[in-house]
């Protein structure tokens, strides 16, 4: 073998423009299979870390993915939503750590509106327990102040201090009326970073921003345009929240969490509380559809690829009839002439995969930067060992498919024997 | 060291789809020099590949230091006709893509017998391949150290003589190698040839259709045409 692999890299250096075209393709293929390798391995990493450092969301007894689709999504409102004094009870359980709750209900230009508490902006994490953060601004201290999303303050040019009128509903779509918040303005104090979750697309504001707009409110039926309060008027009846949509929870201990999942589940209101681990990684295998298509995609570009090397090898053939029947006479076994074949494959695949990996791992760093402050999203760095098992899987293909000229090799060799007929 | 070298023995041959060859007796003993004549279709070609151990006989026997080949498996005969038998062909000799020192010494890669009687002889592989070289008129560092397509015939023919005697092999079988020189370079070839055959005791068995030729040679075997 160590013979055939010389005169196979010999070979292939008589040959090297040719060699080196198919080294690069298979260098390409490989890239595309490693980034989208990556890329899927990080879209469903950083699905499934959407929130994180939570411990149960707890909320109406309703579907969990309603109430993992509403409160880490924010989309859809988990049902009638909780008495506020399930909140109190809640952190009084001995082993929560805190409670943050979540109201929805209204939207702006249709995108949702989250009211919490300040312990949700100091609890709340993502990816990799990343809290969210600032780009300017404060958190919502105002009644009236409003915290908007990166995505939001892109695309709407928001800048600290400018107006926003919300609407009540989810979407402007599904029921939205058009500004029926609009005698009460909030301001922009503040706007997150990019963080590649739901909170680019959102604008928080305190739990009393929400009560103030709804002061006067019958379910969903607006106040007569008589009662309708100034912002100012509304301040001075702020009584506290009566319900909320859910909460997020923190336990001082995990192993409890069993315990106060069935403590929820025994409170006088109709409550339930999810593992948001657990939940997404349900949600995920129903929205994984897109990732197994990416794998297979990827893997067709593969297939590509190696059908190129193994026409260049085969077609080849032909040309070197004579000289395989050379290396027979000098007493080369047909096994050994085939083998260099498969050496030949082996070492373009080699050279095409490392090739390859440098060049996903170059894209990477390269795109590491902008994908972060653009779309928050953290790409994982440097090469795991799932990435350089897809390595050694590609090689191993690689070497495979040399096979199959290797074969014809063979039988060639055996047939001409030392007659070189060309 | 054996009497006989190589052995036929009442061999018949066929291609499929052809008539049967039935070829001549022959025994070749150390040393000696042998010329196959004969015309197109007499099996002079087929009977170097049955005296190589590539093809087998239908019937009768072929046998190299009195070994018959029948007895030895496709990977044997190949490790048998390694170890002790140079070939040289009409032309395309080489492998292209190697350099003239890098195609005579390809029989000690695949040969270990062949590789050590060369270190016997010189001190080290390159060496050796280098002296059977400048033997042969090939002494110019630059021409061996070139790939082999792009030396002249003549040259590649002298490169193919010094690959089929390195490592001393007992026997050099040798098809038309003279067809593609020219006088000169024929003579030229020839005597280096044989010289060295005889310096190394190796027997040399050539076959070809040119009546030039038999000056050289103290045995000859005509193959009758096929009726």
């Amino acid at each position: 073998m160590k013979a055939t692999l010389a005169l196979a890299w010999r070979s292939l250096w008589a040959r090297r423009f040719g060699a080196l075209l198919t080294v690069v393709c298979v260098a390409l293929g490989s890239a595309v299979l490693l980034t989208a390798e990556r890329l899927r391995a990080d879209a469903r990493e950083s699905f499934v870390r959407s929130i994180s450092g939570t411990d149960l969301i707890v909320g109406p007894r309703s579907g969990s993915l309603e109430l993992l689709l509403a409160t880490v999504f924010h989309t859809g409102t988990p049902g009638r939503g909780m008495d506020y004094s399930a909140i109190g009870r809640l952190a009084k359980l001995p082993p929560v750590e805190w409670v943050a709750p979540l109201a929805f209900g209204d939207n702006y230009r249709g995108y949702p509106v989250l009211g919490t508490t300040t312990t949700y902006f100091e609890r709340f994490r993502y990816g990799r327990g990343q809290p969210l953060r600032l780009a300017a601004g404060r958190f919502p201290t105002d009644v009236y102040d409003a915290t908007v999303g990166a995505d939001l303050a892109r695309r709407y040019g928001l800048a600290l201090g400018d107006k926003l009128t919300l609407d009540h509903g989810h979407a402007l779509e599904a029921g939205g009326h058009g500004h029926d918040h609009a005698e009460m303005p909030f301001t922009v104090a503040g706007i997150l970073q990019p963080t590649a979750t739901a909170a680019d697309r959102t604008v928080f504001v305190g739990l009393d921003g929400i009560e103030a707009m709804h002061i006067g409110w019958d379910g969903e039926l607006p106040p007569s345009p008589a009662s309708r309060l100034s912002p100012q008027e509304a301040r001075l009846q702020l009584l506290g929240p009566e319900r909320v949509s859910a909460a997020l929870v923190g336990l001082r201990d995990r192993a409890a969490v069993l315990a106060v999942q069935q403590a929820v589940a025994r409170d006088r209101e109709p409550l339930s509380a999810i593992l948001p681990g657990v939940a997404l990684l349900e949600l995920w295998e129903l929205v994984g559809a897109a990732e197994r298509v990416l794998r297979a995609m990827s893997w067709g570009v593969v297939a590509v690829v190696l059908i190129g090397l193994v026409t260049v090898l085969w077609s080849g053939l032909d040309h070197r009839r004579r000289e395989m029947a050379v290396l027979r006479a000098v007493g080369a076994r047909p096994a050994q002439v085939a083998s260099l074949i498969v050496g030949e494959a082996t070492l373009l695949t080699g050279a095409g995969v490392a090739l390859g990996a440098l060049l996903a791992a170059a894209a990477a760093a390269l795109a590491r930067p902008w994908l972060e402050a653009r779309y928050g999203l953290v790409l994982a760095g440097g090469f795991g060992p799932g990435d350089l098992a897809l390595l050694a899987a590609l090689l191993a293909v690689g070497v495979v498919a040399g096979a199959i000229p290797a074969w014809r090799c063979y039988r060639m060799t055996l047939a001409d024997g030392l007659a070189a007929r060309v | 060291m054996t009497a006989t070298l190589l052995s036929v023995r009442s061999v018949r041959f066929a291609w499929p789809g052809a008539a049967p060859l039935a070829l001549p007796d022959l025994f070749v003993h150390p040393g000696e020099c042998w010329l196959l004549e004969g015309p197109s279709g007499a099996g002079k070609s087929t009977l170097l590949q049955l005296m190589s151990g590539v093809l087998l006989a239908d019937a009768g026997e072929v046998a190299l230091l009195d070994r018959p080949w029948r007895e030895f498996g496709g990977a044997a005969r190949d490790v048998r006709r390694a170890d002790h038998i140079g070939l040289v062909f009409q032309m395309f000799n080489l492998v292209p893509y190697l350099s003239a020192l890098a195609n005579v010494l390809l029989p000690c890669r695949f040969s270990a017998r062949r590789r050590a009687r060369a270190l016997q002889r010189a001190a080290t592989l390159d060496a050796e391949a280098q002296r059977l070289l400048a033997a042969l008129g090939l002494d110019d560092a630059a021409l061996i150290g070139r790939a082999a397509d792009r030396l002249s015939v003549g040259q590649q023919q002298r490169v193919a003589a010094a690959r089929a005697l390195i490592g001393a092999p007992e026997l050099i079988l040798a098809d038309e190698p003279t067809s593609a020189l020219d006088e000169d370079n024929r003579r030229a070839f020839l005597d280096l040839l044989f010289a060295e055959a005889q310096a190394a005791g190796a027997a040399v068995v050539v076959v070809s259709h040119d009546a030039a030729l038999r000056p050289w040679f103290d045995h000859r075997l005509r193959l009758g045409a096929v009726a």
